[in-house]
């Protein structure tokens, strides 16, 4: 309701059981004395508003009272937000300091204790690195990359450690022992290992999803009753150009009792039979009950629903929910305590795998549920 | 003494008649104070600090705005 002021000076005569015009001195009144201690004080405390406060430009501006605040917003009161991805992860190779960025990073001057800690263990081990490879007999100097391993055995022999007793094939323990050290790896091998290793990973992966995605297609095939993957399908014999059709033998196997093999010449009908029951029951647990409409089997929680009811009467609510069932949609209602012990019924409509699949499905809604939802997660 | 009482009755009515027409999501113009209404905030997705996505809830927050 949009009220000017002098539909509201109307409405607070009638309040206060008085005429208009001691309805008007009475809001103008208290106008000045806001007006006055906010001018004067800088802000203004009113019991069940709010706050007026003088901002630094001279202008007011009004923090409202909590309670009143959430009575305004009752029908989203007590909702956190849905976290859609999760924090970004460093890649522990960027972690890694390259020698370029490490040369930048000690000539910063504002580092903090463990940076500085940080960069002169570099420093030091780079220190080393360069005593090597200066070292007469070091094989690796002119190959760095190409020979890694003739490098790895200098710096076996060259190492002050103590275990250096000879190992297979003449090389200590230690040496071994560092060729299989991670740290020990430059860039280049690291690729080397890592290339292989990831081109498996997504060779698994794709057969992983392709296999999974043949299982799916099957299980969303429920209307159709040639689904039945265990009944052998009769194979057709070629005789002098005429198709022969295998008679049918049924099986001692119960599913393959309740559904015939398909005539090849007359178009499946529907198999009306009680005892085609129990195979489709079991394509239905295989496919979620995800989308907007459809009867409401299962709540599935962790899935994403468009509310677009939030009332505090139970009765009201119920009716709606029911309403909307009758539309077809899949309605989910429930209670949601607010602070202060209200209490609030919400009516979701549609289980959705993803946020962005809830999105989608707001669009096909029609008014004013369009314009008027919120997505939440069910828990 | 009276005088007050009768302010702090005044205002609790005020405050009463605002708020109620506020919690209508109304919209109340007040001269030399300013308007007093309703807004709502869609939810949206907001990208924190941390990396992470997330998708803030809707609201409808109360708005003053200051006459000049």
């Amino acid at each position: 309701m949009k009220l000017n002021h002098d539909e509201f000076v109307a409405l607070l005569a009638k309040a206060l059981g008085s005429d208009k015009n001691e309805a008007s001195r009475a809001l103008e009144s208290w106008v000045d004395a806001v007006l006055l201690e906010t001018e004067k004080s800088g802000s203004s405390s009113v019991t069940g508003l709010g706050t007026f406060r003088k901002t630094e430009d001279g202008s007011m501006i009004l923090e409202p009272d909590q309670s009143l605040a959430m009575e305004v917003n009752h029908k989203y009161a007590g909702m956190s937000p849905i976290e859609i991805s999760p924090p970004s992860s460093v890649p522990p190779e960027s972690q890694e300091v390259s020698e370029d960025k490490l040369q930048e990073a000690v000539s910063e001057e504002t580092r903090d204790d463990t940076d500085q800690e940080t960069d002169s263990e570099t420093e030091s081990e780079k220190e080393k690195e360069k005593e090597k490879e200066t070292a007469p007999g070091f094989a690796a100097k002119a190959y760095p990359y190409r020979e890694p391993f003739a490098r790895r055995v200098y710096e076996a022999d060259d190492s002050d450690d103590e275990d250096t007793s000879a190992g297979p094939f003449g090389f200590s323990r230690q040496s071994i022992k560092k060729l299989f050290r991670y740290d020990n790896w430059d860039n280049s091998e690291k690729m080397i290992w890592l290339i292989p290793i990831a081109a498996m990973l997504i060779i698994a992966l794709l057969l992983f999803f392709h296999f999974d995605g043949q299982r799916l297609s099957r299980t969303h095939l429920g209307d159709q009753p040639v689904v039945q993957n265990e009944i052998p399908v009769p194979i057709p014999e070629e005789d002098e150009g005429d198709r022969v059709i295998q008679e049918f033998v049924p099986s001692p196997d119960p599913v393959d009792e309740v559904a015939p093999p398909p005539d090849l010449d007359v178009t499946p009908e529907p198999v009306e039979d009680a005892a085609t029951e129990p195979a489709d029951e079991v394509i239905r647990d295989f496919a979620l009950p995800y989308g907007l409409k459809g009867p409401e089997d299962e709540v599935l929680i962790g899935a994403y629903t468009i509310v677009v009811h939030s009332l505090r009467n139970e009765r009201k609510s119920e009716i709606e929910k029911e309403r909307l069932e009758n539309q077809g949609y899949k309605a989910t209602r429930w209670s949601a305590e607010l602070p202060g012990g209200i209490t609030t019924y919400r009516v979701g409509i549609g289980q959705f795998q993803s946020v962005s699949d809830a999105e989608r499905a707001v669009e096909e809604l029609p008014e004013p549920f369009r314009s008027n939802n919120f997505i939440i997660r069910i828990r | 003494m009276v005088k007050h009482m009768t302010e702090k009755k005044n205002e609790k009515e005020i405050v009463a008649v605002l708020a109620g027409n506020l919690k209508k999501h109304g919209k109340a113009q007040i001269n030399r104070l300013g308007t007093f209404s309703v807004s709502h905030q869609k939810q949206k997705q907001h990208q924190e600090k941390d990396g992470r996505i997330v998708m803030k809830p809707p609201a409808d927050i109360i708005t003053f705005t200051p006459e000049k």
